[in-house]
């Protein structure tokens, strides 16, 4: 039993560690909380519902249209609302993607209704390891959340454009010192946080309902991760994705199901008030 | 100097008259809101627009305060104006200890620590459920009652009667609002705004006024949820909603951030425009997004801005 | 007692050195000049007197009590108080506001039991007032108080910074590049406003590059290269100084 809550927990974590490294990432590099994060998940998973839902086509397929739908709204809201804000103030921005958010929520309310919707996928049948049940697609979840983590490691470690990535978040004149061209960076930045949000949306969208308020419930979540790991921290967001999935898992097996999301509750408020940076600080830079 | 006493008391006059010109019930209730949610939105203003901060948690003081003036009246039968005080005052406290180490974060982190405090509150309403009775709210809370010495006890029901409290509320709040803004206070508040490393070398304990202010807006937050609570006689855990958090956002970004009048303006018009809108929920608030994203790259001083500037009198007092 | 005595002042970022184990001492009545080549670490050395960056060891004694614990407010309202290089002001309030903000939270006069003591009133409004349009007459900036400080001239601005630093009587005034980037008139009204001041008694250390300035105020001038102290003297001596020479043109 223990195991099976474990690689259940790994999946949870795997999802959320999907969406909160994004979020860190557009953190660290642009500056930017970004409020529409959670929407950009939601419409992953709503994408997906209305390719292989509502018009037929094959899930397999309905998840590269989904990432692309959802790069393409991103991109319109980053050119449109971010970018032009990028010398203003930090606050102006942060409503910005809050204007955004409610934007998308509040359309993805009209458009499909607030009932959750149940997407059927074709890896719905489960498999067994040494007592762990699996269906194929929480399967699939997890191993693209192991993979795209060690495609990311390695590419903000081992690349060019991953290496520029990494000093935009640390120092921006120095960047502009050494040629990195920092708009570029941050366009590709924002790109990348919203695809894995939209990815991560669209693995998900069979194994839970989907739902407009979805990302709100999931931002609650990243919340309580950034703020254990620390705001801009990407292994301190690795990690507290880590702790949090394994520990609802674990709370739900072992406590009671309906107190899980308790976890994230707790979490964030001891961190708050007794140890506001997060377990590991920021690693951003403020004057 | 004398010509905007005239417009005080122009203004003064014809909302103290509006009532008696026969006003329908609704209309009344439209006005009741925009007194409730300008009150509201300066608690916000006086955070993001006078000393700099983008503190989320502005919706959160105004759901507490409403919950703790209905626990007052409903179990312990306590009269109006003490649940009214008790709820700002016990809101104040507890920005006092969630400001301390709230304050000592980073910009962006109070924005995210703020943000997940509305969160907590929302989420302990809903699960508190020995005392908030949880998402069934709390029903029947008592019209307000006064019962001063010498005079009748004075029961506010109708709507007039309503309309006439908030106006004077409206008032007061205001008055003081504006003489803070102008006062020692206010000033170390806009120093803090414009330039905290500079106000420090002026000798402003910038933690100390910060903390201040994010006190004072909690206690204002507070009372306008505590009336509001007794206003439409139930709060539920959707007090916390970030609807509320959406509109006075949108009030005071498009009035103006630190402008008084803008924001008033702010409220009226986002209060009534729903009434000529008559849209369905959902779409009303995407317009409001697409607004506040275009008063952001258009007129980010709001129309408060816009005014000033228009104006360009000579004055001492900041509005 | 010297006004300020600052002991093997330390100050590095992740290795380089920016202030370099500095001693010095300021005395009532003085105006001291503070010169060095770009980078030497003279602004890191205000910073770290004034507490805006953290020094990694030393001591500062302000008035004879250690202030090297303080805050960067508490140091300022003690009677320490310094300008910014970029002539910072707060853009969004008037130019009167500006001024009644800069004393207002100052009790005069400075004892150190002031800063703690309630019945100590402050100055009132009106006072503040009298004062800063006295200020402002003075640097020719009364017809615009009522602007907003953010629509002035940049040379406009380092006036303002300068009588904002002003208003509250501080014991000793840092000005860091009072004269940069100003035109050569505004230049010579800075100078004679500071130098009626010194002989009416306020003390000053100041952060130039503009020699004439230095050569015209100046009775001593400390000399830093490289986070160092290399040479302390008359404006005509340091002049001399062979390590002077080497460190400005490198010969």
């Amino acid at each position: 039993m223990f195991f099976q809550h474990l690689a259940n927990g790994l999946l949870i974590s795997g999802i959320y560690s999907l969406v909160a490294v994004g979020f860190t990432l557009i953190f660290g590099v642009l500056e930017v909380i970004n409020f529409a994060h959670g929407e950009f998940y939601m419409l992953g998973a709503f994408i997906v519902f209305f390719f292989a839902g509502q018009i037929g086509l094959s899930y397999y397929w309905s998840i590269p249209l989904s990432i692309l739908v959802s790069l393409i709204v991103g991109i319109l809201a980053e050119r449109t609302s971010i970018r032009p804000l990028l010398e203003k103030s930090f606050e102006s921005m942060v409503i910005c993607t809050f204007a955004v958010s409610m934007i998308l929520m509040n359309g993805a309310l009209l458009t499909w209704g607030a009932e959750p919707r149940i997407i059927q996928s074709p890896l719905s049948a489960s498999v067994s390891f040494f007592e762990i049940a699996f269906t194929y697609q929480r399967l699939l979840v997890l191993i693209m959340a192991i993979a795209i983590s060690l495609a990311l490691h390695f590419f903000l470690q081992r690349t060019k454009t991953g290496k520029a990535i990494r000093a935009t978040a640390q120092n921006k004149e120095a960047c502009l010192a050494v040629g990195i061209d920092i708009a570029r960076i941050s366009r590709l930045t924002f790109s990348l946080g919203i695809g894995l949000c939209g990815l991560a949306g669209a693995l998900v969208a069979p194994v839970y309902s989907v739902f407009p308020t979805m990302g709100q419930t999931a931002m609650f979540k990243v919340f309580a991760i950034v703020i254990l790991g620390g705001l801009g921290n990407m292994k301190g967001a690795l990690l507290a994705s880590l702790i949090l999935g394994l520990g609802e898992s674990l709370i739900a097996g072992y406590v009671s199901a309906t107190l899980k999301d308790g976890l994230a509750f707790l979490i964030m408020l001891s961190i708050l008030l007794l140890r506001p940076a997060g377990l590991f600080g920021r690693a951003v830079r403020t004057l | 100097m004398k010509f905007k006493f005239l417009y005080y008391a122009f203004a003064l006059v014809f909302f103290a008259v509006l009532p008696l010109l026969g006003l329908s019930s609704y209309s009344l209730h439209i006005l009741i809101m925009i007194g409730i949610f300008l009150i509201l939105s300066q608690s916000l203003n006086l955070m993001m627009g006078y000393v700099g901060l983008l503190s989320l948690g502005t919706s959160a003081f105004f759901g507490v305060g409403a919950y703790v003036s209905a626990l007052l009246a409903l179990n312990f039968k306590t009269p109006f104006l003490a649940c009214f005080l008790a709820a700002g005052l016990s809101s104040a406290l507890l920005a006092a200890c969630v400001g301390i180490p709230f304050l000592r974060l980073s910009r962006h982190s109070f924005v995210v620590g703020t943000l997940a405090f509305l969160l907590i509150c929302d989420l302990v309403s809903r699960n508190w459920t020995a005392v908030t009775r949880g998402p069934m709210g709390l029903p029947g809370i008592p019209s307000p009652r006064f019962n001063i010495p010498g005079l009748p006890p004075i029961t506010i029901t109708s709507k007039v009667d309503h309309y006439y409290f908030i106006f004077i509320l409206v008032c007061l709040v205001l008055l003081l609002f504006i003489k803070l803004i102008n006062s020692r206070l206010g000033r170390a508040f806009r120093a803090i705004r414009d330039d905290e490393v500079l106000a420090k070398s002026m000798g402003v304990n910038t933690f100390k006024y910060k903390w201040l202010a994010f006190i004072i807006s909690s206690f204002i937050a507070a009372i306008a949820g505590s009336y509001f609570a007794h206003y439409i006689m139930f709060v539920d855990p959707l007090i916390f909603d970030l609807y509320y958090l959406e509109y006075i956002l949108i009030t005071v970004i498009v009035g103006g951030a630190g402008t008084v009048w803008g924001v008033v303006a702010g409220a009226f018009i986002f209060t009534t425009l729903p009434e000529f809108l008559r849209l369905a929920g959902g779409l009303r608030l995407v317009i409001y997004g697409f607004i506040l994203l275009l008063s952001i790259h258009l007129i980010p001083e709001g129309i408060g801005g816009i005014i000033n500037r228009g104006l360009k009198k000579r004055r001492l007092v900041e509005a | 007692m010297s006004l300020l005595e600052v002991y093997d002042l330390i100050k590095k970022y992740y290795g380089l050195v920016a202030v370099d184990r500095v001693t010095l001492s300021i005395e009532e009545r003085e105006l001291v000049g503070l010169i060095g080549p770009n980078g030497s670490g003279k602004t890191t050395l205000f910073d770290c007197i004034t507490k805006f960056t953290e020094p990694n060891s030393g001591r500062v004694v302000f008035r004879g009590r250690e202030i090297t614990g303080e805050n960067s407010h508490t140091i300022a309202l003690a009677g320490l108080v310094r300008t910014f290089q970029q002539a910072r002001i707060f853009p969004r309030m008037t130019l009167v506001e500006n001024l009644l903000l800069a004393a207002q939270q100052h009790r005069l006069p400075y004892e150190w039991s002031n800063l703690w003591d309630r019945s100590e009133p402050r100055k009132t409004e009106a006072e503040l007032l009298n004062k800063a349009h006295r200020l402002l007459e003075w640097v020719d900036l009364l017809l615009l108080k009522e602007e907003q400080a953010g629509n002035l001239s940049y040379g406009q601005r380092k006036l303002l910074a300068m009588i904002m630093a002003l208003m509250p009587n501080p014991q000793l005034l840092l000005l860091d590049e009072p004269t940069a980037a100003v035109n050569p008139l505004m230049i010579e009204k800075i100078k004679s406003v500071i130098a009626q001041l010194n002989r009416e008694g306020q003390t000053f250390f100041i952060i130039e590059h503009n020699m004439d300035v230095i050569m015209d105020l100046c009775s001593r001038v400390i000399v830093l290269d490289h986070g160092e102290k290399i040479a302390e003297g008359t404006p005509p001596e340091v002049q001399k100084n062979p390590r002077v020479i080497e460190a400005y043109f490198g010969v």
